[in-house]
């Protein structure tokens, strides 16, 4: 079937850009010929292999802690087993959102390469629904098993049954992803059904009310997971699961057959535009607002005045205006004050645990919003970046200082009201803006160098460096004091480059 | 500082990878001059541009802006130079008057609303000032790119195909207005694949292959080229057969 060996080698393509992109983060340099270059990728997999393995260690060595700490719960039943009953549910809740999320956006989005194939080429429709869905499998599935393994460790304490789980895990998430996409090509695939995508609630509470009068069928592959997890047999159970996932997927493909391809076409808009950025700046908030606003193409009318003022002011008034004509911006603040308020009171109080790990894992993986996103939107193209003569330093503070003193006087608040130890009043209030200002500059050293660097560097490993190296310092070496002096000699580094720009 | 000459590329060569994208270009835009730049596609315009507004790094060669190198005082050389690419973008949550509003308090400038007024009704946009750029036709982002451009009064405008989106009216006004900015003193860029009827500039700059093929005034091309009329395509034919 040549149009589908054809759409796999456009997928091919794209995952090694993306792979490449990952390796140029770190240093790499694919344009420069020869077996010593080749040599030195290897040696990056084979370090960044070595970190992934350490960090996946890192998190079973938490999850049998999480463990213990769960095991010691008091209660009536020992709450791993309470957990462990949930999971049906558990499973089951994420099944009926993923449906009703498939119901409103289309599970099966394409490229601008994958829409100049599809157009130029009589490709069965079935072809690019595989395809796709074959990319989002090898991309999730992996993803499930893991999360298998980790809740078997975490509800039982032990590595015993994590391999069965993580199996089991595997093929319930490919049923879960099957029903998803049967459920978004049938409103592709009934012209009646297309534009009802406002149907999506109802199509949710419909599955629920199903699986609530038929709780066995509904909740099987959730108590599937949990019955490998507690020790169950494998393999019936694997082979029942894996046989109703593939039929699943199955009748997803079949039904895609079926579907308008203009359709799915028009509703890739917006994947289309994100899929042509780098796979580190395409998580961006800022990338994925102009995106979703350039494919609804600006149809609302904007609120509130730009106020006159001059200068820097001008700069601040527009960035506090953006985030009022768009409320839910201010809602993301939320997120840069959980963070550095949690990491201030790691660094700070000694009378509470230090998962710094793990919130490090959250630092890195969760897009970063709020401060910094004025910024971004300053620096997103080099035509609006040089009408501002300004530097990226006087950009960003200007652009920042509004939400920053927000967030400062709400973090200090919270801090000093949640009565910290006496000796750590004076440090956690110096923390505070001390890791707000380092989160913006980690974020907005990051969209600069979207802007002409040869390298993009995402904010995910300037976070990395910049905050683990201050949480190592600051509770693995016990010298919290020492942590926030580098902080701000980070500040003042990430401000220097930024000041020359 | 050197405003008599807003522009002086000397031996520009950039690469992309493997690929040569220019080779030893030399090319100087005084001021007041308005110069296009012709080729075929893929004959480096775009990369000369952008090089000379210091979005790109060029590989080597040397480029000064009014007199300051672009690679050391990228800085400086902002609040001389503007380019407007073919595609522009714009800020999500601003109004098209709202932009220019906005570079008017950023660059400090007093009594703003009258040019700007000027500037959007030249280009057709004054009554659909209150829209959002994300609501316009490909033609009307082209013009308001080239407004904003404009209102920050740069000694160097460089435009990447600036007459491709416009129609034949609009294109007519861009180019008085063009004309308008060189007669006030600024040196202006543009590449160009058609001009609008009955218009000439003051120079030529002609691309192939990377290389700068031939500079200069209308005469100095119609001798050097061997052609009765110089336009775009005449020029283009001149070159001979794509290689």
């Amino acid at each position: 079937m040549p149009e589908f060996g054809a759409l796999l080698a456009t997928r091919w393509r794209m995952l090694h850009a993306a792979f490449l992109y990952w390796l140029m983060a770190v240093g790499y340099d694919p344009e420069i010929a020869g077996l010593s270059n080749r040599l030195y990728a290897i040696y990056l997999v084979l370090v960044l292999g070595g970190l992934g393995a350490l960090t996946w260690f890192e998190v079973l060595g938490a999850a049998g802690q999480a463990a213990t700490a769960l095991a010691a719960v008091p209660g009536p039943r020992p709450l791993p087993d309470v957990l462990l009953g949930a999971l049906g549910g558990l499973v089951g809740l994420i099944q009926i959102a993923g449906v009703g999320l498939a119901w409103w956006r289309s599970p099966l989005r394409l490229t601008w390469p994958e829409i100049a194939y599809v157009a130029g080429a009589p490709v069965p429709a079935a072809a690019i629904v595989a395809v796709a869905f074959l990319r989002v499998a090898l991309l999730a599935l992996p993803l499930a098993a893991l999360l298998g393994s980790l809740a078997a460790v975490v509800l039982t304490g032990s590595d015993r049954t994590a391999l069965a789980a993580a199996a089991v895990a595997l093929a319930a998430a490919l049923a879960v992803m099957g029903a998803n996409w049967l459920a978004g090509m049938v409103r592709l695939a009934v012209p009646g059904l297309r534009v009802r995508r406002w149907l999506a609630p109802l199509v949710a509470l419909l599955l629920a009310a199903a699986v609530a009068v038929l709780p066995a069928a509904g909740l099987w592959p959730g108590r599937t997971l949990a019955g490998s997890i507690a020790g169950a047999p494998l393999w019936p159970a694997l082979a029942w699961l894996g046989a109703a996932a593939l039929g699943l997927v199955a009748a997803a493909i079949w039904v895609g057959s079926r579907i308008s391809l203009t359709d799915v076409v028009d509703e890739s808009a917006v994947y289309a535009r994100l899929a042509v950025y780098a796979p580190g700046d395409r998580r961006d908030p800022a990338v994925l607002a102009r995106a979703r606003a350039e494919a609804r193409q600006g149809g609302r009318r904007p609120w509130l005045r730009l106020p006159d003022k001059q200068g820097d002011a001008m700069l601040a008034a527009r960035a506090g205006l953006a985030r009022l004509r768009r409320p839910a911006q201010l809602l993301y603040l939320v997120q840069d004050l959980s963070l550095s308020l949690s990491a201030c009171w790691m660094l700070a109080d000694p009378r509470i645990a230090h998962p710094w790990f793990a919130w490090l894992l959250l630092m890195v993986v969760i897009p970063p919003r709020g401060l910094g996103d004025g910024f971004a939107a300053d620096v997103d193209a080099p035509f609006l970046r040089q009408l501002l003569p300004r530097s990226d330093l006087a950009v960003l503070v200007a652009d920042e200082v509004l939400p920053f003193i927000l967030l400062t006087a709400v973090a200090l608040a919270i801090w000093l009201a949640a009565q910290p130890p006496a000796g750590s009043v004076v440090l956690g209030a110096l923390l505070i803006p001390t890791l707000l200002a380092l989160r913006a500059g980690c974020r907005a050293f990051a969209a600069r160098t979207r802007l002409g660097a040869r390298v993009q560097i995402p904010f995910a490993p300037v976070a990395a460096v910049c905050f683990g190296l201050v949480l190592l310092l600051g509770i693995v070496a016990g010298a919290p004091w020492a942590a926030l002096v580098l902080a701000l000699l980070l500040i003042t580094g990430l401000g220097a480059v930024m000041a020359n720009a | 500082m050197d405003p008599a000459l807003p522009l002086r590329v000397a031996g520009l060569t950039h690469r992309y990878g493997d690929v040569i994208a220019l080779e030893s270009v030399d090319l100087q835009v005084p001021a007041g001059c308005l110069m296009a730049l012709v080729g075929r596609n893929g004959a480096g315009k775009s990369t000369l541009l952008a090089c000379a507004a210091g979005w790109t790094r060029a590989s080597e060669g040397a480029i000064e802006v009014m007199g300051l190198p672009v690679d050391r005082d990228e800085r400086a050389i902002r609040r001389h130079v503007v380019l407007v690419p073919d595609t522009p973008r714009f800020w999500l949550d601003l109004t098209a008057w709202e932009h220019l509003q906005y570079l008017a308090g950023v660059h400090r400038m007093r009594d703003w609303r009258g040019e700007a007024e000027g500037l959007l009704a030249g280009f057709g946009l004054l009554a659909h000032r209150a829209a959002s750029p994300l609501a316009y036709s490909r033609g009307m982002r082209q013009k308001l790119a080239l407004a904003m451009a404009l209102m920050v009064r740069p000694q160097l405008v460089l435009l990447d195909e600036p007459f491709a989106p416009l129609d034949a009216e609009s294109a007519a006004q861009l180019w008085d207005v063009l004309r308008t900015r060189a007669g006030d003193g600024a040196a202006v860029l543009f590449s160009c694949h058609q001009l609008p009827p009955g218009t000439e500039p003051d120079a030529w700059a002609v691309l192939d292959g990377g290389r700068l093929a031939v500079a200069g005034s209308t005469a100095e091309l119609r001798r050097a080229l061997g052609v009765a009329t110089v336009t775009p395509d005449s020029i283009l034919r001149s070159l001979g057969a794509d290689a």
